[in-house]
């Protein structure tokens, strides 16, 4: 016998009907599936406080940065001046 | 969103189709009842991505259940390998490890059961596209042009599919009865 014959046995599995009250059971697990999933009223109120509380964060971070970054630079040269005995202004003949 | 109605006809017209192709994919009735389930489930969830223009409701619902099936295989593939693995490290484990070669399919009343389960088990055992390939035009004897269509190639791309899957089955056959 060749692979055409074989597969063509294949033709020889019956048609069954699908179990009973199957229905049933997709229509519970459809309501079960509606009850767990949040009203879209949440959904977007939730959206809008993350996204309100990413902007603040945002807006701090930057602010922060700023302040810091000049705060930090002349903490830094004074610190220097100060240790090496150096003075911050252009008079290099200490008149 | 689909009404109650539309869904009640939709499932009634397709509920066989879906439930004799899980048959054919997992060879098991309570797996197939499983899947059926989620195949309409998703389809309720899903009805309003479906666009006619693109494909039919029928060509639709095989590629749902089509990509269930293939998905439900490859979970219990990796957990009889992960079964394996554990069952390695806790030789006490009761957990039974699931057995792919056991076939409990209404539909073969032919017979020769036993050879036609050994060559439903080694279709199975083929690459997803050719057991697809295979199943929709072998067992559910789908003409190739609905075939390529539900799988979304060629009609040549389905003849090189079979051709590949043919001669995989063929060699498989030659070993088993060899054995």
């Amino acid at each position: 016998m060749n692979i055409d014959d074989k597969l063509n046995l294949l033709k020889q599995i019956k048609e069954v009907d699908a179990p009973p009250f199957l229905l049933t059971r997709i229509r519970q697990q459809i309501d079960n599936l509606a009850n767990v999933e949040a009203p879209v009223k949440w959904k977007w109120a939730f959206a809008a406080s993350a996204i309100f509380i990413m902007a603040l964060n945002v807006s701090i971070l930057f602010k922060s940065n700023d302040t810091t970054v000049s705060a930090g630079k002349n903490a830094g040269i004074e610190n220097v001046v100060k240790s090496m005995n150096l003075t911050s202004t252009n008079n290099l003949y200490n008149e | 969103m689909v009404n109650d109605a539309q869904f009640e006809d939709i499932y009634n017209e397709h509920k066989n189709l879906v439930y004799n192709l899980c048959l054919q994919y997992v060879l098991n009735t309570e797996d197939a009842r499983d899947i059926t389930q989620e195949v309409f489930v998703k389809v309720y969830q899903r009805y309003h991505q479906h666009d006619p223009a693109q494909a039919s409701l029928k060509t639709w619902i095989y590629r749902i259940t089509i990509n269930h099936c293939l998905d439900f295989l490859k979970a219990r593939k990796s957990k009889k390998r992960f079964g394996f693995i554990s069952s390695l490290f806790h030789a006490d484990s009761n957990e039974p490890i699931e057995d792919a070669s056991h076939v409990d399919h209404p539909g073969i009343q032919t017979e020769d059961k036993e050879a036609m389960q050994n060559l439903l088990l080694i279709i199975q055992s083929l690459p997803e596209n050719q057991q697809t390939a295979i199943i929709l035009t072998k067992v559910e004897d789908r003409p190739q042009k609905e075939v390529a269509e539900i799988m979304n190639i060629s009609l040549k791309a389905v003849e090189s599919l079979l051709q590949r899957a043919k001669q995989t089955i063929q060699k498989k056959l030659t070993e088993t009865e060899g054995l």
